[in-house]
């Protein structure tokens, strides 16, 4: 029925054990990708029906980032109702690395109102695997963390045709979505495609008052091809597209007309069968994201403008994986990619000429990398995993047009940029005993600086109020890491703690220079990327998960601090936050009452224009019934901050409050 | 700057200087009792500002492009009210590679309110006699004050440069004369320029300005940089050689 994967073994999500294997071992067996334990790294299943799972979907209207927004290391930062970015342990933009299969992504907006999650529809995925540990570097440098994105794929194990079929409501944005995907698989190949289509108004808070540009409309599909003749070779076609027009995005003083994503992949994959050599994948992928800003909507806008953002990055990999070296599990990668980043901005005055210039001034960045990894199990209790991986970056603006902006500012812009960045992971692994297992990560962490920060031209930012300028001779942000994680595991009981440190060098930051003038009307005044030699972050994660019988109780804890050198907060830190779900779990009904709570902010980063957040605590209830025969119907319905509490996130922008008491239905029907 | 220019098209690069250059014919002239006709022409058509002038001179009977023995140009206006006044001038110079007189002329005003002339001497035998049309352009390129310092003194700002500007950095140059009298427009070589770029419709300027200083002649070379296409207005300050300002309330508008 639904894809089911043999786990690629066990990532260990802060404890949650993916020993829920559901039968049905396809023939599309993943062993051969490392079978590794690893802490610090979250795998969350999407595309399965487990009572985990369903802690992960939450709302069965849940965009993609409200299912990361369930591990304890993912926070969001809000600037609206829609496209949320993911925040990692207090790290986001530049610091982490979001990719989808693997493939490089970056949106198309200079003020990350789309981020690369926002183009994926939680009805294609199948997981998310999210984390900073050692293979975390396998798809790209990613400072903080990474999360990629995993496409479902088609389902070969059930041959024929396989459906699924979702529709759902909630009151308190009048929104609706709904979602689709179909199947057929024979023994030459296995299809599959989906739609989904949501639409959402603007949504009321507690006291019932409508909050402006909160609305959203986005249509989704994908396809995905699948050969299945030969157990040797296989070749895969993905294609996304994605849709979204008329988002509001109420802390911003803009909103987006419209957002489109054309994602596509070529995918040949080898199976050696043999002891030693496993599997060799090459894939080849391109993917274009167009953007655009809208301020039509808004009132007493001093002057209309037109902001359209274009990015395409075209990329290829190439894997091989030994398995059996001697008690060693070995991969080796290639990748590469380039990617075309251009924004513009026309302005209208009421009685002269229109006024043009480019935002990201046409911008080519070639990143070309290599990456190796090892899992030797020396003995029964240690394991010791290794990986490193260099990238040579190049970055260049492509037109003189382009290459003027810059010189205004006295920058030396004529020939391209180039950096090396390094990641390189150690992580031992000792199994106390069978239930125990401590775990240590060290590693060297470096990216590059981001399209924005290295030559962003004017680029206002609407949460301190300031135009930001690029600076082309930033260095690379570059950081020594240790966790150290300890973790519990019984029949009934899964727990895990993790404490991180990161020491970071070349901290990139915006810092206000007085001899600029603003461009944008009513800013603030000007900052320029800079690097600023030292700055922390620190914090732990912690997770449990008790099943007894028919009840899984999920907790999970998670909390980041940091501060830079002058000893001022880190920007857009998330405060301790602690969800706890219980779900009591029948053949055909399920009820599961949660509590979601985050602590005041109050040491804030004033430069950054923070201001202090309340803390705060919600409940939600949530149910299903469901009627499993050849078919399945669910039912699945809930009520969500059952109090009415009036509350926001300190992330997100503008305090802008939360919605109020939400009822919510969702039914499909699956066969 | 916003006057048609027929010679131009609409790329962002600077027009390579010299006869590569279109050029536009202004009039063509027999010099009666020199055997020679003179042809004028221009970058664009001639506008109340200063403009880059060009002349060959021909032979009359064959055609034929000569160089002439003496050369030497007046520019003229009678005013309606028979006034005559003349304005600021370049003696032109023969450039043996285009065969052509360069020069420049500083019209101080358009054809509005007289006939300007323009003659030209050649070889002490005879004269062409030129009567062009001089436009206003639809963004003044000249403005004219007097000293704050000392009212009976009046000066006359001319642009010069950017005649194509983009995005960027953009060569900015002007020209300053004195009026001293109807027929005695001198350059002016040791006053300091400070230029202050804004876009009127947003109250922004742009970083990293240089000042105009002088260069030879009474023009003054500096640097003027666009973060945006749109309507720019460049203010400036005139400073004379003491140091005391003499004017800051005027600016020429750039928009491109």
């Amino acid at each position: 029925m639904f894809f089911q994967i043999p786990i690629v073994g066990y990532r260990f999500v802060l404890g949650f054990v993916l020993l829920l294997h559901f039968g049905g071992v396809g023939q599309d067996t993943l062993d051969f990708i490392p079978t590794v334990e690893l802490s610090g790294f979250s795998v969350i299943e999407v595309e399965s029906e487990n009572s985990l799972t369903n802690y992960y979907k939450g709302n069965g209207m849940n965009l993609t980032e409200n299912v990361m927004e369930r591990l304890p290391s993912v926070s969001l930062i809000k600037r609206g109702n829609f496209a949320p970015e993911p925040v990692f342990r207090g790290f986001s933009a530049g610091q982490i690395n979001l990719t989808i299969d693997g493939m490089h992504i970056f949106g198309a907006c200079t003020d990350r109102m789309d981020p690369v999650s926002s183009y994926v529809e939680s009805n294609n995925l199948k997981e998310i695997q999210a984390g900073c540990d050692v293979n975390s570097c396998s798809n790209g440098a990613g400072l903080g963390g990474v999360i990629n994105m995993e496409m479902a794929q088609p389902d070969l194990a059930n041959k024929g045709f396989t459906g699924f079929v979702s529709t759902g409501y909630q009151t308190i944005s009048n929104a609706f979505s709904s979602a689709m995907n179909l199947g057929y698989s024979n023994k030459y190949f296995g299809l599959r495609v989906s739609g989904a289509y949501r639409t959402s108004d603007n949504y009321k808070d507690p006291d019932g008052n409508e909050v402006p540009f909160t609305q959203y409309n986005k249509t989704n599909f994908s396809a995905n091809l699948v050969s299945n003749y030969s157990k040797y070779n296989r070749f895969k076609f993905d294609y996304i597209y994605d849709y979204a027009w008329d988002v509001g995005y109420a802390a911003l003083p803009m909103d987006v007309g419209l957002a489109k994503a054309n994602i596509y992949s070529f995918t040949y994959e080898r199976f050696f069968f043999s002891n030693k050599l496993q599997k060799l994948e090459l894939k080849l992928y391109g993917n274009n994201i167009y953007h655009e800003m809208d301020d039509t909507k808004r009132p007493d806008v001093p002057m209309h403008m037109d902001m359209p953002g274009k990015s395409d990055t075209y990329g290829g990999y190439f894997t091989l994986n030994w398995n059996n070296l001697n008690n060693h599990i070995i991969t080796a990668k290639a990748d590469a990619f380039v990617n075309y980043s251009i924004a513009e901005m026309t302005m209208y005055p009421y009685e002269s000429a229109p006024m043009f210039m480019l935002t990201w001034p046409d911008v080519r960045r070639i990143v070309a990398g290599v990456y190796g990894s090892d899992r030797w199990e020396i003995n029964e209790k240690i394991i010791l995993s290794g990986s490193v991986r260099f990238d040579r970056g190049i970055s260049e603006l492509q037109s003189e047009f382009g290459k003027d902006h810059l010189r205004v500012f006295g920058y030396d812009v004529d020939d391209p940029f180039k950096q090396n960045i390094w990641n390189i992971i150690i992580e031992p692994e000792y199994r106390i005993n069978d239930k125990f297992t401590l775990n240590l990560t060290a590693a060297l962490k470096q990216r590059l600086p981001t399209i924005s920060e290295q030559f962003g031209f004017y680029l206002y930012n609407a949460y301190d109020g300031y135009d930001y300028i690029g600076n082309p001779y930033l260095k690379s942000e570059s950081a020594l890491q240790s966790d150290l994680s300890l973790s519990y595991k019984s029949k009934a009981l899964n727990l895990q703690i993790t404490g991180f440190y990161y020491a970071i060098s070349n901290y990139i930051v915006g810092e206000i220079d007085p001899d600029l003038s603003t461009m944008t009307i009513g800013a603030n005044g000007v900052k320029v990327y800079t690097s600023i030699d030292r700055a922390n972050m620190y914090g732990f994660e912690a997770s449990g998960i008790w099943t007894k019988k028919a009840f899984t109780w999920v907790n999970i804890l998670g909390y980041s601090f940091g501060k830079d050198e002058y000893g001022e907060v880190l920007p857009q830190l998330p405060p301790f936050k602690f969800t706890s779900t219980l779900t009591y779990e029948r053949k055909k009904w399920a009820i599961t009452p949660e509590l979601i709570a985050a602590a005041a902010r109050n040491n804030v980063r004033q430069s950054f224009g923070e201001t202090p957040n309340p803390g705060w605590v919600i409940f939600n209830l949530r149910a299903y019934y469901q009627i499993k025969k050849k078919t399945t119907w669910k039912l699945e319905f809930g009520i969500e901050n059952i109090t009415n509490n009036y509350y926001s996130e300190f992330l997100d922008w503008g305090h802008i409050p939360r919605p109020g008491r939400n009822f919510y239905v969702n039914l499909s029907f699956r066969f | 700057m916003a006057f048609t220019q027929c010679s131009k098209d609409d790329t962002k690069e600077d027009p390579p200087p010299g006869p590569e250059n279109p050029q536009m014919l202004i009039g063509e002239q027999f010099a009666i009792g020199s055997g020679l006709k003179v042809e004028f022409y221009a970058l664009t058509e001639l506008y109340a500002g200063y403009n880059t002038v060009y002349f060959t001179v021909k032979d009359s009977i064959t055609g034929e492009v000569v160089e002439a023995n003496e050369f030497m140009m007046h520019p003229m206006m009678e005013m309606m009210s028979g006034m005559m006044h003349s304005c600021p001038m370049e003696a032109p110079v023969y450039n043996s590679e285009t065969k052509q007189y360069e020069g420049a002329i500083t019209f101080v005003m358009s054809s509005g309110m007289g006939t300007w002339t323009v003659s030209v001497h050649l070889n002490n035998l005879g004269t062409a006699e030129f009567e062009p049309d001089v436009i206003d352009p639809a963004e003044a390129m000249i403005y004219s004050f007097p000293s704050m310092v000392d009212s009976s003194k009046s000066y006359f700002v001319s642009l010069i440069q950017p005649t194509d500007p983009k995005v960027g950095e953009n060569d900015f140059e002007i020209l300053i004369n004195q009026k001293v009298s109807m027929m005695d427009w001198p350059a002016v070589e040791d006053f300091s320029v400070i230029i202050e770029p804004e876009m009127p419709d947003m109250g922004h300027g742009s970083p990293n300005n240089v000042d105009p200083t002088h260069t030879a002649h009474g023009h003054y070379d500096g640097i003027v940089n666009f973060t945006m296409t749109g309507w720019w207005r460049v203010n400036l300050t005139i400073l004379n050689a003491e140091g005391d300002t003499i004017n800051n309330d005027r600016s020429f508008n750039i928009t491109f």
